[in-house]
């Protein structure tokens, strides 16, 4: 997937930012290693940037330095989930998930009461798919036993949920790095989600309560 | 290791990575892999082969990373082996021989060379070569870098620098040499 790049003196001067605080956030990981792309130029070695993804986080960062301290940010755009636990009513005050999924996911689940990042998360997801009413709720369990069984092994990378519908059976799947992807004319793709930013957003979430 | 103070006289080696709050070196002491902490001083010789991360660095004499150093403030008397990034806040060096780091970036960048004896200057000039240099504030003496950018760069005596990329000021000492100035 050939992404578009952004030099670091455009970005800086698009975002208004200065040197300073760039390396700044570099330093202390609010900026991945990996978007440092370094290049030869013909004016000597330049670092690019690929573009959606920096300006994303560069403007979220400038909404959330004034609240939040810049370790807290790093905990929040890390990959590695936070270790957390909430109950369910702490769940449902931070607006993570509705009533109704947390009662029917507590009831499938033997009455589960407390929730680690592992387990909010798919349950995060969910409730958004299932108020856009792209999704039932029996279609949706299929999302929450892929992230069971599946997401462990993705731990750290970025992946994307994948919703694949087809004469009513629907198939979900979670791919890890981006790539193009085609569907076959009679099969719906419901949804593609990137993941990353549902754990931004939990986090998010989370550390407002 | 694991420790909340470290406190090295004479000679020290740790094989492994360190994490500590405060450390502070008189003699000289070898890292085998990457430092962890609050605040350092080093006073000898100060060598890490993996990656040093800091609030504070200070060191008088010699100081050698394999990987990238980060700190918010490194105040540096003496010289410097970087291999990978200098990436601080503020970075402060009086150079009394050779420097040397692959990229160096941060908001202010003080580079300036010390009164040195006639044979050190022969046999070992105070230096600093760098591909890379970008800060907010950047004043370099006697400094071969390939580029250069910067808010306000002050270019002093002693250096070359093949490209200067500056926005809001640019100052060049006569005996410098500078391939092109550009202002963006």
């Amino acid at each position: 997937m050939e992404q578009e790049l952004i030099s670091k003196k455009e970005l800086l001067e698009l975002t208004g930012i200065s040197y300073g605080q760039l390396y700044r956030w570099k330093r202390k990981k609010l900026i991945p290693e990996e978007w440092f792309i370094h290049k030869s130029t013909f004016t000597g070695q330049e670092t690019f940037f690929p573009k959606e993804k920096i300006l994303a986080r560069i403007e979220r960062i400038k909404e959330l330095k004034d609240e939040l301290s810049l370790d807290e940010l790093a905990g929040i755009f890390s990959p590695n989930p936070a270790a957390v636990m909430l109950t369910k009513e702490e769940a449902l005050k931070r607006h993570i998930v509705s009533e109704m999924v947390v009662q029917r996911y507590s009831e499938w689940k033997e009455n589960k009461q407390v929730f680690s990042f592992a387990d909010l998360l798919p349950l995060y997801v969910l409730d958004q798919l299932l108020r856009s009413g792209d999704l039932s709720w029996e279609e949706g369990k299929s999302v929450l036993n892929v992230f069971e069984t599946h997401y462990p092994k993705l731990q750290g990378k970025s992946c994307e949920l994948l919703i694949i519908r087809k004469m009513g059976v629907t198939v979900c799947l979670l791919m890890a790095g981006g790539s193009d992807m085609y569907v076959e004319q009679e099969a719906k793709l419901v949804a593609q989600l990137h993941v990353p930013t549902f754990i931004e957003e939990l986090k998010l979430k989370i550390s407002e309560g | 290791m694991k420790a909340n103070i470290v406190h090295i006289a004479g000679k020290g080696h740790v094989a492994g990575g360190m994490e500590c709050e405060w450390m502070k070196v008189s003699g000289s002491v070898k890292i085998g892999e990457n430092v962890q902490c609050q605040e350092a001083t080093v006073h000898g010789r100060g060598s890490v082969k993996g990656a040093w991360a800091a609030e504070t660095i200070r060191v008088h004499g010699e100081l050698e990373i394999g990987g990238d150093c980060s700190a918010e403030r490194l105040e540096m008397e003496g010289r410097f082996t970087i291999g990978g990034l200098l990436n601080a806040d503020h970075i402060e060096v009086k150079m009394f021989g050779p420097c040397r780091a692959k990229e160096i970036g941060g908001e202010t960048i003080m580079v300036k060379k010390h009164g040195v004896s006639l044979f050190k200057k022969l046999f070992f000039p105070a230096e600093l070569t760098a591909d890379v240099i970008e800060g907010d504030i950047i004043y370099l003496e006697h400094t071969a870098a390939k580029t250069v950018r910067g808010n306000r760069v002050t270019i002093g005596p002693g250096c070359q620098v093949e490209r200067v990329e500056y926005r809001e000021a640019f100052e060049c000492d006569k005996e410098s040499k500078v391939g092109t100035a550009e202002k963006g």
